[in-house]
């Protein structure tokens, strides 16, 4: 599918469900940053190295993935 | 004997923080960075009483939150949408019907502004003491949304037609 397609069938469609869909895909997004984090500190990843490959901070990516005591 | 204990102040069995607490959970698993009017709806459904009175339970609510998403991200092109299991379940202890401070900002998630207006309402109700407060209280509030809220689409999708549940709750 090109991107043309499917900024046509985006556009085309009801809001409601397009609306959604861009929620659906937030929470896709998220899914994936969080199991992949967990797979690279599995790997032994630092904090850092995880914050720089997503472009945040390390702080920022610890307070979000880290364990709480 | 000695002086009657000073009557106390009642100590109500539920706080609608634990709806919170609990949709808060199923908002992590979902990847939600807030939490919505539907996951307020799902959390009730782990009340028996309430499940009955919807006609459904959580597990078929998380099923058609799926659903949801899945149509919608065909309507945008992406079909077959990406599979992509929700996140493993925390071992939640079973959350208090009063839980405490602690328990609620522990990895805090926002409210949206809709699902945090259904839950204030009802503690409003709670604190004026109007009426024994409740999980209902919290359900009624979610009952009267109207699409696209998206708790008001969750019912639709599920087949619950609101004013049919209102019924049966102020019946029991």
């Amino acid at each position: 599918m090109s991107i043309n397609e499917l900024a046509t069938a985006t556009t085309s469609d009801d809001p409601v469900v397009g609306l959604r869909a861009a929620l659906a895909l937030r929470r896709l997004a998220e899914r994936v940053e969080t199991s992949q984090v967990a797979v690279a500190r599995s790997r032994g990843w630092s904090w850092q190295q995880i914050g720089d490959a997503l472009g945040v901070t390390r702080q920022s990516v610890h307070a979000k993935h880290g364990k709480e005591p | 004997m000695g002086r009657q204990p000073k009557t106390r102040r009642r100590e109500y069995e539920y706080h609608p923080w634990s709806t919170y607490i609990q949709a808060r959970e199923e908002a992590r698993r979902r990847g939600d960075r807030t939490i919505g009017t539907e996951l307020l709806l799902v959390a009730l459904l782990s009340d028996p009483a309430l499940a009955s009175a919807l006609g459904t339970d959580a597990a078929q609510a998380r099923t058609a939150l799926d659903e949801l998403d899945s149509e919608s991200l065909v309507a945008i092109g992406m079909d077959p949408p990406p599979e992509v299991p929700p996140l493993p379940a925390q071992d939640l202890q079973t959350v208090p019907a009063r839980p405490t401070f602690k328990m609620v900002l522990h990895k805090h998630l926002r409210l949206t502004p809709c699902a945090k207006r259904v839950l204030s309402e009802s503690s409003r109700g709670m604190r004026r003491g109007h009426s024994h407060p409740g999980p209902q209280h919290v359900l009624e509030g979610l009952l009267e949304l109207r699409e696209p809220d998206p708790a008001a689409e969750l019912l639709a999708k599920l087949g619950v037609q609101p004013g049919v549940v209102r019924e049966r709750l102020t019946d029991a």
